[in-house]
Formats: C-alpha cells, sequence, structure tokens
C-alpha cells in the first residue's frame, strides 16, 4: 500500500436528462493513462443484463441498480475503504465517492460509495439505506472521510482505474478531502494532434495536469466555477507521455485545477448529444492519467487497458464476441472514434504472450472517443478550419508527439460497430491500410502490414514473426466471391481509404440488432481526410455546430431535427437518378462498380445485385444543387451559380470547381437541399435541410437495411467511398457527409477515378492510366483523361492521326503520322506538314511551296508551276537564270525564254502594257523593235543583221530628246521612238539609252535564248503590243 | 529697330552676291545680253563629264553647241521642244564618244551652249525630275548624281529707293557696331 490515497472520481448525469437518453448517450468511454475509464453517465448503465463491471472485469452486479466499485486504483493500493478504522483519507489510501454516502445497512455497514438505497440494498448482503447525511467534502452535513480505511488492495491495477456504475447522482471522485496527503484524480482529456509543431491543446478537452510537488493551493473540494468551461490546464512539460517517464510517479497537481464535475451543455451540440464532462478532482495529487502513467509508452496517448478484457480486444486473435462483454461494452451505443497505430516491434514483443498479444495488462487498446471529444474535433474545427474529422489524433511514440503517419486512421463509427470492429479484425482497422498498394492485409499475430496471399503469409512469417497467415481485412465479405474479405480496390490501391467501413459486415454479424442504420461508415484517413466541418454561413449558430454537418437526429430513432416531413420533391416531381441532369447534360445513372449490376435507378431508392442477390435500398437520400424556380436541377434559369448543361451535371456530381463558391462551399443559392425518398416501411423522412460541401456534392447515399446481405456493397458502388466524412449522432443514427464523387457513370459520360477501387477491373485496365479504362478508352495508349475527339470519329484527339477530320480508318499511305485525309502531300512524308504559301499542298508536295497555287497549273509540264515557273510556257525544270553569270543580277526570266540572257531585264509588270501601250513585249520583256531581242541588248535598230554600228547611230541620234511613246524617231522621224528606249527607263530618249547603245555598238543584238528566240519569224515567246507598236517587225529605214 | 534693320540689308546683299558652288558639278545658265543665254559648267569633280540631260521652260528656241568645245557631240546632242508636251524642252549636250569629253576636271567654267530667248524668265531643271531620267553623266554616261544647277538672271538695275535702303542699313550696322 503505498502512501497515496486512492479516490474516485465519479461522474453521473443528470438523472433526468439521462433517463431521457437512456439510449442515446449511455456511456462514455474514453482510455486515458494507463487505465481506461469509464464513466457512466446513464442510470442504465448497469443495464439489466449487462451490469456493471469492477475494476478486475468483473461484473460486479446485474443490477442496474448495483452499486460497484468506484474506484481510483493505482497499483496495490486501497481498493474499497472501511468506515470503522477511523483512519481515513490522509492516513490509508481509500475510495470514497464523492458524493456518496455510505450504507448503513447491517452487513456492509462500511461499504461506501452508495449513491441511493438500493445500492446498499441491492449490495451483496444488503446494506441497508445509503447513508447520504455525512460527507467529508461538505456537501453533506458530514463526511465519511474518517471513517475511511482501507480493506483491499487491487493489486491487478496497474495504476489506478476507474469503474464507475452510476446512480441518479453524480458521482465524483476527490483524490484526499484533506488536502493532506497527495491524492490521484482523473484527467479527462486528450491531445490532438492538428499537424504542426508540438502539440495544441484545445479548450474544453477536460482536465489535465499541473503538477506540484507541494501543493499548496487547497481550496476545500467543491464544485469549482461550474459549469465553466474546461481549461486545458497541463502546463508545458507537464505531460508526461514519453517512453522516458513511462509508468512514473504521479505528478501532483494543484488543487485549483479542480473544477466541477457535471453536466457540461455545449453551446451548439450540448442539447443534442448531451455531453457531460468531467473534471479533475483532488486537492494535491494530481495524476496525469491521461499521459504520463502509461504502463507501456511509447505507444499512444493513451489507453492500456487494464480491463480484463474478454474477450481480448486489439492486437489478440480474432474471437467472436460471446459472452465476455467488458471492453467492447464499454463502447457500447455510444459514439466511438477510433484510431489508433501499428505496434513498434517491442511492443508486439511486450504484447506477446503465449504467441499472441494478450489483454490485459498489455492490451494495446485502441482509443474510444467520446462527444466530448467529439466536442473537441469541434473545438478543433473552430480553432483550425482545415480541421476537423481529419484532426489525426496521434502520438505518443515520440516525446514530442508526431503527426499522423501513413499507417494512422481514424475513423468514426457508431458504437454499435465497434463491436465489429473488434470482431471482424481490429487489426486492419487499428493499424490502417499498409503503406503500398497491395498491402491490404494484416499479419495474423502482428501489425505488419501485408498481402493476402501466399507471400503475404510468408511475409508474415518473416522474423520478427507477424504470424502465419495474412489475413484480408474489410472487404465486401462474400463467402463465395469473396471469402477472404479482399477490400474494394485491393491490389490497385489498398491504402486506407476504405479502411473502416465497417457497416460492409453489419449484415452479417449474428445477434446484432436489426435496427442498425448505419448505411455508411467512415473513414477519413491520413491520405485523403480532408476539413469538413465548416460553419456554415447564415445557418443558425456562429459557430461550427451539428447543423453544419448535417441533419441531426433530435430525438430517438431517427433523423428528425431539422428534417422536414415530405418525400417527394418539391416540385412535386419524382427524381429519376437515370434521367439526365439536364438538356445536354450527362446521364447519371447507376452502375455495378465490383461485380454487381444495377437493376433500376429509382427516384428514391435503387437496386443492386449482388452475389446473386437482389437489393433494394430502403432510401436514398440525394442530394442535389438545387433547382431553380423551373424546378430542373440546375438547368437555365437557375441560381446563377448553378451551372447550366453538361457543367451543372458536373458541378451537381462534384466534378467541377467552376461555379461560385462562398467560403469554400459552393454557393447555389438556397436552392441546396438534400432530398430523401422514402420507400417502404423502413422509410425515413423526407428532408430539406441545407446541406453545403466544401469540395463535392454528394450525389446518393443509400441506405439498405440490416436485411440486406450484403448490403454496403450497394453502397460503395454507388459511389467512390474516399472522402467520406461520418459524424455520427449519439446511438445509431449517423450524418453522413460526403465528399465524393458518383461513380461510375454509365454511357459516354466521363469515368470516375476512384482510390478506393480500380474501377477499370474486368474493362481492360487502364493502361495508359489516364482514368478511362480501356474499353471505352479512345486513346488506349495515350493518356487523354479529358477523351477530347473534335472530329467525333472513334479515336481521341491525342492518338488521332487526323485529329480534325474522322477518319476511322486512319489511313496512313505515305507514313508520316498524319492520316491520308488531313495530310496536305498524302503521297510523300511530309510529317511537320511544312506549308510555306498556305494553299492545299504542304511543300514537300507543291510544284510552287512559295507561291499558293492550289490548281497546281504547271502548262510547260517542267514540274514548276506556273506561278512560279521563270519560263511558264517553256519547259525549264532546272530554272536556270543568269547561267552565265553576266545578267546581274538574274532577272528572274529564265535563260529558256530570255530575250536578253546576259542583260537583266526583267519582265515588266502584268500591267503595263495597259498603261504603256506604246510598248512592246516579247515574253513579257521589253522589245520595242519586236525582233525577239530584248530593248536593253539591241541595239540594232536597223536589222541589217550586221553588228550595231553606225547605221543604228544614225538611226538613233535623231531620237535622242524625244519621248519614248511616240513615233518620231529614226532618220525618217517615223519609227517608234520606244525601240531606242534601251534603258528602259525615263520618258526621253536620253543619254542613259546613248549609254547603253555605246555599251551594245560593235556587237551583236543579243545574246537572247537560242531555242526559242532565234529569230523574228520564229518568235515562240508571246509577242504583245500596245497601240503605238506592232508584233510584226517592219523595219522602214 | 536699327538692328533690324541692318540686318535686313545684310541679307539682301549676301543674296545678291552668291551662287550656289558646292556640287561636284556645279550647272549655270546665265542671262547675257539680248535675249541669250549661256549654259556652263564647272566641273569641280574628278571625273570628266560626258553629258549633259537638261529640261527648260520658257523661252529658249535654239540651242547653239559651243564651236570651240571639241568635246561635244553635235550628232548626240540635241533641243527638243516640249517632246513630252509638258510645257519643258529636253537639252542634250553629250561628248562625241566615249572616250571624249567635253568638260575636263577645272575649276573654270566651261560654256557648253548658248540659248536663244525671245524674252522673259527661264527656268532649268535635271530631267529627272520631270523624267526619271539621269541629268549628268560621267565620261561613260553613267549617271553622276552630285550636281547643282542654278540660272543667274540679269540683276536688274537698283532703284533710287532701294540704293537708299541698302544706305541706310549699312549705317545702322555701323552705328550697331559702334555702340556695341
Amino acid at each position: 500500500m503505498v502512501a497515496l490515497r486512492l479516490f474516485a472520481l465519479f461522474v453521473l448525469t443528470g438523472s433526468v436528462a439521462l433517463s431521457a437518453r437512456a439510449d442515446l448517450f449511455p456511456y462514455e468511454a474514453v482510455g486515458i493513462g494507463g487505465s481506461n475509464l469509464t464513466i457512466d453517465s446513464n442510470a442504465n448503465s448497469c443495464d439489466t443484463g449487462l451490469g456493471c463491471f469492477t475494476t478486475t472485469g468483473a461484473r460486479c452486479s446485474d443490477n442496474p441498480d448495483q452499486l460497484c466499485n468506484l474506484q481510483i486504483v493505482p497499483a496495490g493500493r486501497c481498493t474499497y475503504g472501511n468506515l470503522t478504522s477511523g483512519v481515513g483519507p490522509g492516513s490509508t489510501s481509500c475510495v470514497w465517492p464523492h458524493w456518496a454516502g455510505r450504507c448503513n445497512g447491517s452487513a456492509n455497514a462500511n461499504k461506501v460509495g452508495c449513491l441511493n438505497d438500493a445500492q446498499c440494498t441491492n449490495a451483496p448482503g444488503g446494506d441497508g439505506t445509503c447513508d447520504l447525511t455525512t460527507s467529508v467534502y461538505g456537501e453533506l452535513a458530514s463526511g465519511y472521510a474518517g471513517q475511511c480505511s482501507c480493506q483491499g488492495t487491487n493489486s491487478a491495477a496497474a495504476d489506478f482505474e476507474i469503474a464507475i456504475c452510476g446512480g441518479s447522482l453524480s458521482v465524483c471522485s476527490d483524490g484526499d478531502p484533506t488536502r493532506g496527503h497527495g491524492g490521484l484524480g482523473v484527467g479527462l482529456g486528450t491531445e490532438i494532434k492538428t499537424g504542426g509543431a508540438g502539440s495544441q491543446t484545445f479548450a474544453n478537452m477536460g482536465p489535465s495536469t499541473n503538477g506540484s510537488a507541494t501543493p499548496n493551493s487547497s481550496p476545500p473540494y467543491a464544485i469549482e466555477n461550474p459549469p465553466t468551461n474546461f481549461d486545458p490546464q497541463r502546463d508545458a512539460g507537464s505531460v508526461a507521455r514519453s517512453p522516458a517517464q513511462g509508468t512514473g510517479p504521479i505528478h501532483p497537481v494543484r488543487t485549483t485545477d479542480a473544477r466541477e464535475i457535471g453536466p457540461y451543455t455545449h453551446p451548439t451540440i450540448g442539447t443534442v448529444v448531451d455531453v457531460r464532462k468531467m473534471k479533475v478532482y483532488g486537492d494535491s495529487y494530481w495524476s496525469d492519467t491521461g499521459f504520463a502513467s502509461a504502463a507501456v509508452t511509447g505507444t499512444y496517448n493513451v489507453h492500456i487497458v487494464t480491463y480484463p478484457c474478454d474477450p481480448v480486444v486489439g492486437w489478440g486473435p480474432e474471437l467472436t464476441l460471446t459472452g465476455g462483454l467488458y471492453c467492447h461494452q464499454l463502447a457500447r451505443d455510444g459514439v466511438s472514434f477510433l484510431w489508433g497505430s501499428d505496434l513498434t516491434p517491442a511492443q508486439v514483443t511486450a504484447y506477446t504472450s503465449g504467441g499472441q498479444r494478450v489483454c490485459p495488462p498489455n492490451c494495446n487498446k485502441d482509443f474510444d472517443i467520446s462527444t466530448m471529444e467529439l466536442q473537441a474535433f469541434v473545438d478543433a474545427g473552430l480553432a483550425d478550419p482545415n480541421a476537423g474529422l481529419q484532426l489525426a489524433i496521434q502520438s505518443g511514440e515520440e516525446a514530442a508527439g508526431r503527426q499522423a503517419g501513413t499507417r494512422d486512421v481514424i475513423g468514426a463509427t457508431a458504437t454499435t460497430s465497434m463491436t465489429y470492429l473488434i470482431d471482424t479484425d481490429l487489426r486492419c482497422r487499428i493499424g490502417g491500410w499498409g503503406n503500398a498498394p497491395g498491402e491490404v492485409g494484416r499479419c495474423n499475430n502482428g501489425p505488419r502490414a501485408c498481402v493476402p496471399g501466399t507471400a503475404g503469409d510468408a511475409a508474415c512469417a518473416v522474423a520478427p514473426s507477424n504470424g502465419s497467415s495474412c489475413r484480408a481485412c474489410n472487404g465486401p465479405y462474400d463467402a463465395t466471391t469473396n471469402p477472404l474479405g479482399l477490400p474494394v480496390g485491393y491490389n490497385t490501391h489498398g491504402r486506407s481509404e476504405l479502411d473502416l467501413v465497417a457497416g460492409q459486415r453489419i449484415g452479417n454479424i449474428a445477434g446484432q440488432p436489426a435496427d442498425i442504420r448505419v448505411p455508411l461508415f467512415v473513414v477519413g484517413t491520413t491520405g485523403n481526410a480532408a476539413a469538413d466541418f465548416r460553419d456554415i454561413a447564415g445557418e443558425a449558430g456562429s459557430t461550427v455546430d451539428l447543423a453544419d454537418l448535417g441533419p441531426v437526429d433530435g430525438g430517438l430513432g431517427g433523423f428528425a431535427s431539422g428534417i422536414g416531413a415530405g418525400g417527394t420533391f418539391p416540385n412535386g416531381t419524382a427524381l429519376n437518378i437515370a434521367e439526365p441532369c439536364c438538356a445536354g447534360g450527362l446521364p447519371v445513372s447507376w452502375a455495378a462498380e465490383q461485380g454487381g449490376t444495377v437493376v433500376s435507378g429509382g427516384e428514391d431508392a435503387f437496386s443492386y445485385t449482388h452475389a446473386g442477390g437482389t437489393y433494394t435500398s430502403d432510401w436514398a437520400l440525394v442530394y442535389e444543387i438545387g433547382p431553380g424556380p423551373d424546378g430542373i436541377p440546375g438547368c437555365i434559369g437557375d441560381n446563377v451559380n448553378v451551372l447550366n448543361g453538361a457543367a451543372a451535371c458536373d458541378q451537381r456530381l462534384g466534378k467541377t470547381t467552376a461555379g461560385l463558391k462562398t467560403d469554400g462551399f459552393y454557393n447555389t443559392g438556397k436552392d441546396d437541399r438534400a432530398l430523401m425518398y422514402t420507400v417502404g416501411a423502413a422509410s425515413k423522412p423526407a428532408t430539406a435541410s441545407r446541406f453545403k460541401y466544401r469540395d463535392a456534392a454528394p450525389a446518393v447515399v443509400a441506405y439498405f437495411g440490416s436485411s440486406q446481405n450484403p448490403p454496403t456493397v450497394n453502397t460503395t458502388a454507388a459511389f467512390t467511398a474516399r472522402d467520406i466524412r461520418l459524424f455520427v449522432d449519439r446511438s445509431t443514427d449517423i450524418l453522413v457527409k460526403v465528399n465524393t464523387t458518383v461513380c461510375p457513370l454509365t454511357n459516354a459520360g466521363p469515368q470516375c477515378t476512384t482510390t478506393d477501387g480500380d474501377p477499370c477491373a474486368g474493362l481492360g485496365g487502364d493502361a495508359d492510366a489516364d482514368g478511362v479504362c480501356q474499353n471505352n478508352d479512345n486513346c488506349p495508349a495515350v493518356a487523354n483523361p479529358t477523351q477530347a475527339n473534335a472530329d467525333g470519329d472513334n479515336l481521341g484527339d491525342a492518338c488521332d492521326n487526323c485529329p480534325a477530320v474522322a477518319n476511322n480508318d486512319q489511313a496512313d499511305g505515305d507514313v508520316d503520322t498524319v492520316g491520308d485525309v488531313c495530310d496536305n502531300c498524302p503521297a510523300v512524308a511530309n510529317p511537320t506538314q511544312a506549308n510555306a504559301d498556305g494553299d492545299n499542298l504542304g511543300d514537300a508536295c507543291d510544284n510552287c511551296p512559295a507561291v499558293a497555287n492550289n490548281d497546281q497549273a504547271d502548262g510547260d509540264a517542267d514540274t514548276v508551276g506556273n506561278v512560279c515557273d521563270n519560263c511558264p510556257t517553256v519547259a525549264n525544270t532546272t530554272q536556270l537564270d543568269g547561267a552565265g553569270g553576266l545578267e546581274i543580277p538574274p532577272d528572274g526570266v529564265g535563260d529558256a525564254c530570255d530575250n536578253c540572257t546576259r542583260v537583266n531585264n526583267p519582265r515588266v509588270a502584268s500591267n503595263f502594257l495597259s498603261t504603256n501601250q506604246w510598248a512592246t513585249l516579247t515574253g513579257g520583256q521589253r522589245d520595242d523593235d519586236h525582233d525577239g531581242f530584248g530593248n536593253k541588248c539591241d541595239g540594232d535598230f536597223t536589222a541589217s543583221g550586221a553588228l550595231v554600228g553606225s547605221a543604228d547611230l544614225a538611226q538613233y541620234r535623231p531620237s535622242s530628246g524625244k519621248s519614248r511613246t511616240g513615233d518620231t524617231c529614226g532618220t525618217l522621224g517615223t519609227h517608234p521612238c520606244a525601240r531606242y528606249d534601251l534603258d528602259e527607263t525615263g520618258a526621253l530618249i536620253g543619254s542613259g539609252d546613248l549609254s547603253i547603245y555605246r555599251g551594245l555598238s560593235g556587237k551583236a543584238a543579243g545574246p537572247r535564248c537560242t531555242t526559242h528566240c532565234t529569230g523574228t519569224s520564229s518568235v515562240t515567246l508571246p509577242c504583245t503590243a500596245g497601240t503605238a507598236g506592232s508584233c510584226v517587225f517592219v523595219f522602214t529605214p | 529697330m536699327k538692328k533690324l534693320l541692318a540686318v535686313v540689308a545684310l541679307a539682301a546683299g549676301l543674296v545678291l552676291g552668291s551662287a550656289a558652288n558646292a556640287a561636284q558639278i556645279d550647272i549655270f545658265l546665265t542671262e547675257v545680253a539680248g535675249n541669250n543665254w549661256q549654259l556652263t559648267v564647272d566641273n569641280n569633280g574628278a571625273a570628266n563629264l560626258g553629258a549633259v540631260n537638261l529640261l527648260t521652260s520658257g523661252n529658249l528656241t535654239v540651242m547653239t553647241l559651243n564651236p570651240l568645245n571639241t568635246g561635244i557631240s553635235v550628232g548626240d546632242s540635241s533641243f527638243t521642244i516640249d517632246p513630252l508636251s509638258i510645257g519643258l524642252n529636253f537639252a542634250i549636250i553629250s561628248n562625241a564618244s566615249a572616250a571624249g569629253t567635253i568638260a575636263a576636271a577645272s575649276a573654270q567654267d566651261v560654256l557648253l551652249a548658248t540659248f536663244a530667248s525671245t524674252g522673259g524668265p527661264v527656268t532649268l531643271e535635271g530631267p529627272e525630275v520631270q523624267a526619271g531620267q539621269d541629268a549628268v553623266f560621267d565620261n561613260n554616261l553613267v549617271a553622276i548624281l552630285d550636281y547643282s544647277i542654278t540660272v543667274v538672271p540679269i540683276p536688274p538695275v537698283p532703284e533710287p529707293a532701294s540704293v537708299v535702303l541698302l544706305g541706310l542699313g549699312l549705317a545702322a550696322l555701323g552705328f550697331v557696331r559702334r555702340s556695341a
């Protein structure tokens, strides 16, 4: 027996409230420190048939009103007191229920902690009535502390624990009433890691410790400041949760940290979930029970279960719950949150006994969180808008804690499923999925992730052995089709998205209540958890509350609060899920995802076949982004924030981020609604509650009653299970926030990319990993998630050799990767399709690549198109021009047709003659004496055939000074002067022309092309002349 | 005011006594007595002058080549009255051959031709202005682009009032200088 006294901490809720909510909130199960603290806030916690349980795990009574041990029991310390010794608190540890009395019956006169007479009467031997007239704490006239002496100890208690079976009064615990000695208190709370460095504490999280070795502020025990919020009173460094502290000493705390205990009404959710808060009591020595006194450190903030759980909880072999209902029952009917982490190898070893995980005392129980923690989540959401359920509660392995890791999971489920979690395969859920795709199993004797199958079995056996069998976890079990219970998406993703989808087996658990309305369980994982809880602007209340999460069951057995009556569309029509979203929109219909087949998608339910059975949902919750006045969801004329057409469909399905958002939510006006359609007897009332979704609009949450088997397969087939948020109301009703994508869509609509399953299983896979299955991918080998297909043929743009022209045959004669129908050189390989002139033919096959000539006319058939042929009427494939080197620069007239092959005398403009009708051209070049020699090389004015000489000069001289347009030149003054315009410039025959003449003097005319310009009578070049000239050369001296 | 008068008078005197003389080849058409005009050239460049093509207006009627200039070819030279019917006459003074010259490089003006006139003002310009043809050529009849053309009519006899004005200007200028 140690010196410290033990005091019990009782938490008892108000009787009225408790009785009214007996089936709603009977238990909170909160693991703290090295013990598992249960606070029975329900008068019926010792239910008939269940009774209460002692710290040793024994059932103390089946009697609901049986007074059980109310103990805070450090190991080896007194577990029950004796009022007769006179050695009360201060000398001997004793358990004393605050506000409790003693039984005054003869047989057990010294039993303390009674809260009512029945508890004494029903105690073994009978103890008469409960004397509540005295109290050492001031509540009663006199106390029993002085009469308390230790009568026994609980050697099994590693640290301390409290087992409370309540009565109608609050049950409290105090450390040391006299404050003269250290006592023990109980801390309720936890630490939430929000991902940042260090820890973050949140208000209202309950007591913590602030130790002092010599407490000196010990106000009398009293309910201080009730019902104020709980403040995190844990000073930095006082929390011992590191391995170094291990099972270190109980940390003293000041009594001033003790606060009230009793009902606590949260400003927003209290009326709903009836939060009961407990705070530290204890005047002097106050244990940081939540973090410091874990028998095995380095695992969690919480929970070393000291209950003799039977069956084992956690890392034990899978057992079907049969008789022992201790541990899991602690969470019975309540809200449970579950999170955990893999055990370290050392822990595995430590917790292994006889080849199996053992419990207690070393069972590493997951942390059941109560509504108090639920509230903490809300608070966390307030503190951090990005927080919410995603708050991965993870700690303990290191002194500074750590952020949530890959294998950490956080899940929420109704406590009813807590049983199933334990029953099914807690290993999987605690540990989450493995790190790698395919690691969807757990070894049967350890936390190691594995891939179910032979290889996985072998992997489990690798030292340190985790067993011999890799057990698949959490799949849609079916005895025939999926005996291993492989999860959806097995071997394709294998992450924890599907983890904790507890509902998948609900229907298979015999003996469970039929009315388990948990159609969907949630799992936010470390990988995809996201903030969900946000206050909806304009909604009543200014803080995040359950209204922000969805409709809340305000009463028993169903959604009520916030959910209106009725069951049809507001516009009186029925929603046909399969109907097109709207004109131009994509049809929304259901399809099987995991081997099942949708039979029908009704407006208020849908049927689904699976494993030979056909299941019809009892109800379906259909969310839609508001129909506007026209009553048509998301169509023209609706709220401006609602997209139209196909975009509206995408918006509706949460597939687009388009559209206005407000505070992270799609702002679709006030038309948002959640419509619940009902069928059958299990119908639910319809709802028009407001929903807003941060990331996406959910589509349908369908509920399959417990009679459906397997029910949730249908549900998961209905939509991707990723990022599903679950919020649990009280006992069984849940609130579901779904950030999901309806999947899959049928027809040609875009398919969903799921993270929880392979959407292409059985569909040929998805070789290009673009999210479109092979069987429907218009580019199976090229990633094109958009499936854009401009020409509408069978191939997407990304792999279409003619993306703009339909060509299903993809013919490509020149094998240049450009299909024939869009190839600008279909017979010449030109993958670049270069086309400088922009005509219809690519450069590679264009006879005039630089000049647009769609007709490709080539009169001389020399392979050079007319429009770019320097001799369009004379075949000259080589296009030689100025080949002799004397025509500088080349005049653009091919040598084959040039009337001056050594002189630059380009063709005149095409309109030259029309404005200069005195001129004469051959082949488009000036040749005003039309002898086939261009002016610039023709000084032979006399056609004498001789060299240019004096006779020609004689003709030139009288022409000097004359206008070239006249016919007044030559010796007789009758020659066309143009023939003397040798420089082809200037209006007058002048010195420039004389200069040309002098250069020609003494030479023969020309030269000109020899083939076609061989004589005046055989000029083949086209000869054109204005009115002043003639193409018939007649020389008159 | 006195300063202004002096400046005006000085400017007038400078204009009257100046002549353009900055180009490689300077061509002058100078009026002489009896309504005759003399076409002279001052070849300041390095190249010989091969030909001159000019357009004139006014009442020039006959061009008479300088018979003393042996470089001029009568056969290659011509004076055509308004060949383009635009009121401009075309005068060509060309050398006898590619080897000949009509004006060697010299600082002295060379008389090319004399024009008879019926009186009145005369203009002279290069044909390129009207016809896109070059005006001055070298010995090979390659165009020389650096040339100037100046018409110098007989200076009018100053009227008495003008003489007085000039005198006042000069006096004013002297006064200003003394004042300065």
